[in-house]
């Protein structure tokens, strides 16, 4: 039984980080429509940018996050206002010439970190402190559980933000039809703006709860496809089914590969993919995500 | 944005308005080809065995490059996966040729029957709802097919790859074996480009340039559009799939490593370079890709090496910034590009022939890209 | 270089029970040791060497010496220079490009100029065999040398250095696999460093001592580089008391191995053998921490580098095992390496100041991979040196007749010696090395395998 708890557990802080990425994948395809194929390159990026308030000009560790936020917010609404906008101005409903857009963010990011930042992985200090805490038999770490109320943290901050305030409504009126939105006045490039921004701010706190397996440009390269999986199951629209897809994918790919030989630990990533394409067939919209009306 | 642009159909083979007569237009036609055939012909008699073999990976990617194009071009699906497919037609070769004793051309045929079964089976759950989770789905193939090689070592070699028997010229032929390797997949290369020409002038293709356009106006126009999508899909990956026994009779050996994610990006970027939805585009987007970090795949008299050689680390930035850029300069690709600028002299010319205003409607095709 | 007679070594018989090298301390100018000792299947006498004998009859169009003139060798190299390989192997690069420019300028090899030409593969095995096709082709290297990765080097071994190929060099290989020794299919490749499977026989025979009826549990890469540690592990516990109690594997591509090491951690074995490269090495040693688990920790000597240990915190490298045959040039552990062998500690700061001199920068002086390529540079010239001729043939007979090579940074005791199909393993000496949290520290005497590597790599 412990044991079983103790994978539990690992699964769990897994699927932390998954839940956190997804968010931020849930944020753009909310305000856009979208699947930002560059979600993880960005967190990654902006873990390196942290990484230099942290190491570089010595600040400590939580303002560091902080700025690097701050830094990653504006850098997500330039890449909207400079790369996304004038592509998606000119291809109306079509969504391709935006991904593959997103798919050169990938790329180009992938080549800048180490080009500005050496390719030599970087020590990146735990978030939440080393140590763990016991709990019927099985210890779960300071990580995890930091991991899970930053988590929690954050879906609060994002309801509070899109039920209560001004932008948050604006974005959201923005999100399920634009053009209604622009007649009532909302401006609209400036909501796609933030929610890029937002989401590429909320996505560097799934690069720092990551880094500390040392960070280097690959560093998210793995958990992209799981915090994929994530939101496909929780709903491509939903920050709450993000966080729920992502427990679910962490715990179950980790006691998967304890339990099934058949899969094992050089194999997560199988059940992760089953799970994007039985979630496609068998209910697209995801668990908490609405399901989506065509317009002709 | 003048009207010409809004107006201009790369997917048009050639442009139909301009002054010249049909018979002088299939002349041009005629000479243009002999002059693709020449060229095709004398690249092995010119190039050294070493460049030959870089020509043949110029030939490997663009039949990856040509299934992307016709899921990308014309059916305004995406697929970050097509590396994968290659592998799979890849590993099929490699494992029946070294193993099993099939001959090359036997084991070409089922390395297109697997990739083409395997992109039906993700194409199924992926394809029915909508195009975007194509890009998703194929992505996360990218990314588990190596870890499936290697988790399967006994079958495929796993890390340490599979060393597959040389695709030997028969003597007949007096063939060297680079310049044997190279004409059988040119010669097949060349029929896949006219198959898939027809294709995209079927009545299966024009639904399918339909429902990239308007994809809910194509499923109430009556078109049986996800069963069409994924045959179509099915036959994309097909032809990835022959490009990765091509890239096998090349190398002479499969490791995971030449089968990851960046091998699909790059046979994305070779298709919006060379420009989605044009015939040739895929094919001088595959010789872009290998050219750019290798160089002397020209002549050297036509052309120095680009820096890149030199600076490797700095090729996924260019090949970024190539993406975001042509995305926002020029969606059309290099030949899409020069195709919309002779078109756009002859309207002009026509226009300023015939005194009036050019045909309005249409949508500009290719920026689906 | 120094030439010296063989050290006498005792082996103890059978190879499960006694990699111990009892004789020997391994002060680097022994002059004199009396051959014999348990017989171990290689040269005993220093000077005559059994002559090994190419073939080049079996050779596809044999050019014997393309790429030497009369004034230039040209060597050609392939190795990731960019993506996430590129840093710690261009380094390697840089060493022996720092070492050959150091003996151009002092006049090259006999009159002749080393033209190193390289190129950039990514680690991407096909990649290798293009641009070794080009290297060969149309560059017209004389040989390759230190191509780094096993699929790399087996991407074109058949092409170019099996018997009936066209008969090029490929020299050192910067790869352990244990595929290096097949001398008879490929004569025209050499390894360089010791085999994966040499180390996990001399952890054992350690183990032994420490702990005689150890459990020990294993975490390996899932790949033939892991298995190859495996399968080596459960042949050298052969007859002993030893038992491997639980196996993990993991992804290269997942570096986060808590899973596996929790697992691991779970069966309470006395001791853990880490077969691992790259981030996957610290987390770990961090995993092992966290886990509140204290075993006999060993890691593979992929791991030893400074920048990967960097990445885990003291407490979690201290005392970690692992082996070494190559002086770390760290800046701060000088003390290590004087309490071992004065000269040796001389050779570090010769090797220092030579490094700076020829346009390294002071972390390059301190870097491990750059002395492992500088050592490479050494090697290399000190085979083309000893050939009697500039043919493929001769150089090829040279790199595999080599006698006791001394290369300077290699620690007491340990040297080049390879004897044909004999003996084809370059370094097979190896110590048993313990991290202080800040530096590596040999622990007791060398271990000598010379000529016995075969013994441990598993069947087939």
């Amino acid at each position: 039984m412990s044991e079983f708890l103790q994978f539990f557990f690992l699964g769990l802080g897994r699927g932390a980080i998954y839940a956190t990425l997804a968010i931020a994948v849930v944020i753009i395809f909310r305000a856009t429509g979208l699947l930002n194929f560059a979600q993880g390159q960005m967190a990654m990026f902006s873990t390196f940018i942290v990484w230099g308030f942290y190491d570089g000009f010595g600040l400590p560790l939580w303002p560091s996050v902080l700025l690097g936020m701050v830094v990653s917010f504006l850098m997500g609404a330039l890449i909207e206002r400079l790369l996304i906008r004038p592509v998606s101005d000119k291809a109306g409903h079509n969504p391709l010439p935006v991904v593959i857009v997103t798919i050169g963010l990938f790329l180009g990011f992938q080549a800048l970190a180490p080009w500005l930042w050496g390719e030599t992985a970087k020590p990146f200090p735990q978030l939440f402190g080393s140590g763990s805490v016991e709990i019927f038999g099985a210890s779960i770490d300071y990580q995890t559980l930091g991991t899970l109320a930053m988590l929690a943290a954050e879906v609060l901050v994002l309801y509070l933000l899109f039920q209560r305030t001004k932008v948050g409504l604006a974005m959201r009126g923005v999100a399920s039809n634009s053009e209604s939105a622009a007649l009532v006045g909302v401006p609209v490039g400036n909501m796609l703006m933030i929610g890029w921004g937002l989401s590429a701010a909320f996505g560097v706190l799934a690069g720092v709860a990551t880094a500390d397996v040392g960070l280097d440009s690959t560093l998210m390269l793995g958990p992209l496809i799981y915090a994929f999986a994530a939101a496909t199951l929780g709903g491509f629209d939903s920050p709450l089914g993000a966080v729920v897809g992502g427990l679910i994918v962490g715990v179950v790919t980790e006691l998967l590969a304890h339990y099934v030989d058949a899969i094992g630990n050089d194999l997560k990533l199988l059940p992760a993919f089953l799970l994007i394409l039985v979630v496609l067939l068998v209910r697209p919209q995801g668990l908490f995500g609405k399901a989506q009306v065509t317009r002709v | 944005m003048s009207a010409a642009t809004a107006t201009a159909t790369a997917t048009a083979p050639a442009p139909t308005a301009g002054g010249l007569s049909p018979a002088a237009r299939t002349a041009i036609k005629v000479v243009v080809w002999v002059a693709v055939v020449g060229v095709l012909y004398w690249v092995p008699q010119y190039f050294t065995p070493v460049q030959v073999g870089l020509f043949t990976k110029v030939i490997a990617l663009a039949f990856a490059a040509l299934g992307l194009n016709l899921l990308t071009g014309y059916s305004g699906l995406i697929s970050v996966g097509h590396g994968a497919f290659m592998g799979v037609g890849a590993y099929t070769t490699a494992i029946l040729v070294a193993d099993h004793g099939w001959s090359h051309g036997a084991a070409l045929v089922a390395s297109a029957a697997a990739a083409f079964v395997l992109g039906v089976l993700i194409g199924l759950p992926a394809l029915r709802i909508k195009g975007l989770y194509l890009a998703l789905v194929t992505l996360a193939l990218a990314t588990l097919f190596p870890e499936v090689v290697k988790r399967y070592g006994d079958v495929t070699g796993g890390t340490q790859g599979l060393r597959v028997p040389k695709f030997k010229a028969p003597e007949a032929t007096d063939l060297a074996n680079d310049q044997w390797i190279y004409y059988v997949a040119v010669v097949l290369l060349v029929l896949s480009f006219v198959a898939v020409r027809n294709l995209v002038h079927s009545r299966v293709g024009r639904a399918l340039i339909a429902s990239r356009d308007n994809e809910t106006a194509a499923e109430t126009m009556g078109v049986h559009l996800s069963a069409y999508r994924v045959v179509v899909f099915g036959i994309s990956a097909m032809l990835a799939g022959m490009g990765g026994a091509v890239n096998v009779w090349q190398t002479n050996f499969v490791d995971p490593g030449q089968f990851g994610i960046v091998l699909s990006i790059t046979v994305l970027v070779a298709v919006v370079v060379g420009g989605a939805a044009t015939i040739l585009g895929p094919a001088v987007g595959a010789y872009l890709v290998v050219w750019l970090p290798n160089g002397d795949i020209l002549p050297p008299a036509v052309m120095p090496d680009l820096i890149l050689k030199d600076n490797p680390e700095l090729i996924d930035l260019v090949f970024g910034a190539a993406l975001i850029a042509l995305m926002m300069l020029a969606p059309y690709g290099l030949v899409g590009g020069i195709k919309l600028a002779l078109y756009r002299l002859k309207q002009r010319r026509a226009v300023a022939a015939a005194g009036k205003a050019p045909p309005g409607g249409g949508e500009p095709a290719v920026s689906t890209a | 270089m120094v030439k010296r007679s063989r050290l006498t070594r005792l082996l103890a018989l059978g190879m499960a029970v006694g990699l111990a090298a009892t004789a020997c301390g391994g002060g680097r100018d022994d002059e004199e040791s009396s051959g014999g000792g348990a017989s171990n299947g290689t040269t005993s006498g220093g000077e005559q060497a059994t002559g090994f004998d190419i073939d080049t009859s079996e050779c596809t169009d044999y050019q014997p010496d393309t790429g030497v003139t009369d004034t230039s060798i040209k060597i050609g190299v392939s190795l990731p220079l960019s993506g996430p390989y590129g840093t710690a192997f261009a380094a390697i690069s840089r060493g022996y490009e720092y070492y050959i420019n150091s003996v151009n300028e002092a006049g090259g090899v006999d009159g002749r100029q080393i033209e190193v030409i390289k190129y950039d593969d990514v680690y991407n095995a096909g990649t290798t065999k293009s641009n070794i096709d080009k290297l060969v082709q149309e560059d017209e290297v004389f040989a390759t040398f230190n191509v780094i990765g096993t699929p790399n080097n087996l991407a074109f071994r058949d092409d170019y250095n099996a018997v009936d190929s066209l008969c090029v060099p490929n020299l050192f290989t910067g790869t352990g696999s244990q595929l290096w020794g097949q001398t008879e299919a490929y004569p025209f490749l050499i390894g360089s460093i010791p085999a994966y499977p040499t180390e996990a026989a001399v952890f054992v025979d350690y183990l032994q001592q420490q702990k005689p009826d150890a459990t020990l549990a294993v975490l390996k890469q899932n790949d033939d580089f892991g298995e190859g540690y495996a399968e080596a592990l459960v042949t050298a516990i052969e007859g002993t008391d030893i038992e491997i109690v639980q196996e993990e594997v993991y992804n290269s591509d997942s570096p986060d191995v808590t899973a596996q090491i929790t697992a691991l951690a779970g069966s309470g074995a006395d001791a853990v053998f880490v077969g691992a490269t790259g981030l996957a090495c610290p987390n770990a040693l961090k995993a092992i921490t966290g886990a509140g688990w204290d075993p006999i920790t060993y890691i593979s000597a992929t791991c030893t580098s400074q920048t990967i240990l960097n990445l885990a915190a003291p407490e979690d490298t201290t005392d970690v095992l692992s082996t070494g045959y190559i002086a770390d040039p760290k800046a701060g552990c000088e003390a290590q390496l004087e309490a071992l062998d004065p000269e040796l500690a001389t050779n570090m700061e010769d090797f220092r100041a030579q490094v700076q001199a020829n346009g390294g920068s002071a972390e390059d002086a301190s870097n491990g991979f750059v002395a492992y390529g500088w050592s490479m540079g050494q090697l290399l010239e000190e085979t083309l040196k000893s050939a009697p001729e500039l043919t493929r043939e001769s150089v090829m007979e040279a790199a595999y007749n080599l006698q006791d090579v001394d290369l300077p940074l290699l620690l007491p005791g340990v040297s080049a010696n390879t004897n044909g199909v004999e003996d084809p393993f370059v370094i097979e000496s190896l110590y048993i090395i313990k991290y202080s949290g800040t530096c590596w520290e040999t622990q007791g005497e060398v271990v000598d395998v010379e000529g016995r590597t075969k013994e441990y790599i598993p069947e087939g």
